[in-house]
């Protein structure tokens, strides 16, 4: 090929090149579609603002939260065995008790991620925690909910009960709870999220936190001196709406 | 907000310097694994190379570690890259290669400082990436998992069967030195590619006679051309397996193209070792695209014995013990793409590859080796028409659904003007060179097949998104299709 040719060729080529870059640059700079959309993180962490704002992936937060502190969780992950449902899952209707996935899945939770742990059979539980952290939901931010943070605790869940725990999550939190709270009579609607309620005061530079898991599922988080202070404290605080 | 912000950063201070040093140490045991192996790779590629190949090696030894059963923690798979190092250098150390020959300081210290410069803006948070519900839960969550377990335990359930285990052992990197992330080891695995790319495209350019001045500019061109890209910049910037997946498929099929001319090199086998056992566990269809990549490979003059050795075997040892590993732990979950029948089919597919290559290639039936990858492309065809016929349903959703997302531009911008005219441009060169096909070729035609045929076989249908799993599959042939298109327009222009 003549080389006058061939350097015509070079140039036109490059120049298309460089057009076409110039042009992918332009549509680029800012490109999202319904799966993608650019974020920086200069935190260092994966959580970011405006997953709080969003209420989502609460459990990249608690992450970095609880990666150097020790958990106090109110018992160590029960046996299905306990349960009300167990031997009984081939009867007709097939029962299961729901209770084996809202009392433990956050314990399998923080047992992973937390730097140390303990169990107290003291601390408060199921309809306690409710009756004594709800007036007090106003010193709490609402990280959002929980769903897909304890659909994928599974894996820690040795037992294998209901292998597709993760499905349960899947469809009860996500289907089935989207339509309660959108049911046509108000009065039958209510919130079956489990939420993420953390008391951020003091919780930086406290060593110990204090995990309490409500019956609805609703996680409160706070440092030892805050829940003690609860405890024994006057409960002097206006009530905090659901 | 700020608050959050605040006590995040707070409680992360260590987070940058412990991921920007867990980088420099993976680049410097790359290097490392290159100079034990004393081979003949130039001092360029050590460098470039370093980072990918510590990263792939440091996969390597995490799997070994759990493949075994030994515990999954820091101080065993340190070790465990200790021993592959030691190895490397008990065979490197019979070579009669001189360790320091052709050093240059100057280079060496550009390397130093660029890997400085480029890890600090790795990790700097500056750069944007995407992450999506599998970045979080998939890639991370789950690693975290693997971390606190010390182990594969049954419970990790679809984990085992639907997720590249090579791709959760690179996410483990966070959990095992003290950060949260793996955005900094992405994005400086990222800059390594780009530099290889734009030094692979210079070479050949010199290679084929241009001036200097003329291979800058093409290279500054078609570099650009790919980077800015709309699916490099999609597979690139999302927090899942693809862009590993995509990075070292290209890595090997360009490499093995470029040295095949080339007397053996220990520095280099150690690179394919690790790179094909890195790459046939990042993606569940891993083997099969390091299978494709063995056989094009094959038409090349690479011996049988060093082609079953050092592209094969990594791949059986990677795939066979993790099945073994697998399938006695019971795991046995609701829905999987990975079931017992398909890792039979694939450990078999190895052996029959290791078979052809011992016992049929260049011994019997030379037309068969001569035509090899013609007849790849073929048996791809038949392959697939065969699935056309077992459920024509699947395929034609399947085929509809890449189609729409290539015309809608669903991660693909306007890149799919491009494949349209890659595809006509290698048909009608087949046509024109009666059936004689190029390396480069052929592999984009054989995985673009293979891709068609693994998402029909992982069950379910495709559909019209771009987080769809088999467009994002789709969207890693762009490295390949740049490749392809630099390769014709060279051949045009140097006629």
């Amino acid at each position: 090929m003549k080389n006058s040719f061939k350097s015509g060729l070079y140039i036109i080529i490059a120049i298309t090149a460089l057009l076409v870059s110039a042009y992918n640059l332009w549509i680029n700079h800012d490109y999202k579609d319904e799966a993608f959309e650019y974020r920086t993180n200069d935190t260092q962490a994966m959580y970011s603002e405006d997953y709080f704002e969003n209420g989502q992936y609460p459990d990249l937060f608690l992450r970095v939260l609880v990666r150097d502190k020790h958990v106090v969780l109110a018992h160590e992950p029960k046996s299905y065995s306990e349960y009300a449902s167990y031997g009984h899952d081939d009867d007709e209707g097939n029962p299961f008790s729901s209770e084996y996935f809202k009392e433990n899945n956050f314990t399998y939770w923080f047992m992973c991620f937390a730097d140390s742990y303990e169990f107290d059979s003291s601390l408060l539980t199921g309809d306690a925690v409710s009756e004594n952290m709800v007036p007090h939901k106003a010193d709490f931010r609402d990280f959002g909910i929980a769903n897909d943070m304890l659909r994928y605790s599974f894996p820690m869940n040795h037992e294998h009960v209901q292998e597709a725990t993760y499905f349960w999550y899947s469809w009860y939190y996500h289907a089935f709870a989207e339509k309660v709270q959108h049911r046509k009579n108000p009065k039958k609607r209510y919130d079956l999220f489990p939420n993420v309620y953390i008391k951020m005061d003091d919780i930086k530079d406290a060593d110990t936190l204090v995990a309490l898991i409500a019956t609805n599922e609703d996680l409160y988080l706070m440092s030892q001196k805050s829940y003690n202070e609860y405890l024994g404290g006057k409960n002097d605080r206006d009530q905090g709406d659901n | 907000m700020t608050e959050i912000r605040e006590i995040i950063k707070y409680l992360s201070a260590d987070y940058f310097i412990n991921q920007f040093l867990t980088i420099l140490a993976l680049s410097a045991y790359g290097f490392a694994l290159f100079m034990f192996a004393r081979g003949k790779l130039s001092w360029k590629w050590r460098y470039v190379l370093s980072f990918p190949l510590g990263l792939a090696a440091f996969v390597v030894a995490g799997l070994l570690v759990l493949i075994l059963g030994i515990p999954f923690k820091g101080p065993t798979i340190i070790l465990m890259m200790a021993l592959i190092l030691q190895a490397t250098g008990i065979v490197g150390a019979k070579g009669d290669h001189h360790l320091l020959d052709g050093f240059d300081a100057k280079l060496c210290l550009l390397w130093i400082v660029a890997s400085v410069v480029l890890a600090l803006l790795a990790v700097s948070g500056k750069i944007s990436l995407a992450l999506t519900n599998d970045s979080v839960y998939y890639y991370s969550t789950y690693p975290k998992i693997l971390v606190y377990q010390g182990g594969y335990a049954e419970s990790f359930d679809t984990y085992l069967t639907d997720v590249g285990q090579a791709s959760a052992v690179i996410n483990c990197l966070p959990f095992l030195f003290g950060f949260d992330t793996t955005f900094g080891i992405q994005h400086f695995l990222n800059f390594s590619f780009i530099i290889s790319f734009a030094i692979l495209i210079f070479e050949k350019e010199k290679e084929a006679g241009a001036d200097i001045k003329k291979a800058a500019v093409f290279t500054a061109a078609f570099t650009l051309f790919f980077v800015t890209s709309t699916p490099f910049m999609v597979v690139s910037k999302w927090v899942l397996s693809n862009v590993y997946f995509m990075e070292y498929a290209f890595w090997l099929f360009v490499f093995l193209g470029k040295m095949s001319e080339e007397e053996f090199s220990l520095d280099a086998a150690v690179m394919f070792f690790m790179m094909f056992a890195a790459l046939a566990m990042l993606r569940m269809e891993g083997g099969i695209i390091s299978l494709l990549i063995v056989f094009a490979a094959s038409a090349f003059k690479y011996s049988s014995k060093r082609i079953t050795a050092n592209f094969l075997l990594p791949v059986f040892l990677m795939e066979a013990g993790y099945y073994i590993r697998l399938f006695t732990l019971g795991v046995d979950p609701l829905y999987s793409f990975l079931d017992w029948k398909k890792a039979v089919l694939m450990v078999g597919l190895i052996v029959a590859a290791a078979i052809y290559m011992l016992c049929i290639r260049d011994r019997v039936l030379p037309l068969l080796t001569a035509h090899i990858k013609i007849v790849m492309i073929m048996a791809l065809l038949i392959g697939n028409a065969g699935l056309l016929v077992i459920n024509r349903a699947r395929y034609i959703n399947n085929l509809y659904a890449f189609y729409q997302n290539l015309r809608q531009g669903n991660g693909w911008g306007i890149f799919g003007i491009f494949i349209v005219i890659a595809s006509l441009w290698i048909f009608a060169d087949i046509i024109k060179n009666r059936l004689d096909i190029t390396y480069e070729d052929t592999f984009l035609a054989a995985i673009v097949l293979a891709i068609v045929a693994v998402c029909w076989a992982r069950g379910g249908m495709l559909v019209v998104r771009t987080s769809d799993s088999g467009n994002r599959v789709l969207l890693e042939i762009v490295p390949f299709v740049v490749w392809v298109l630099h390769d014709k327009i060279q051949r045009i222009i140097n006629k």
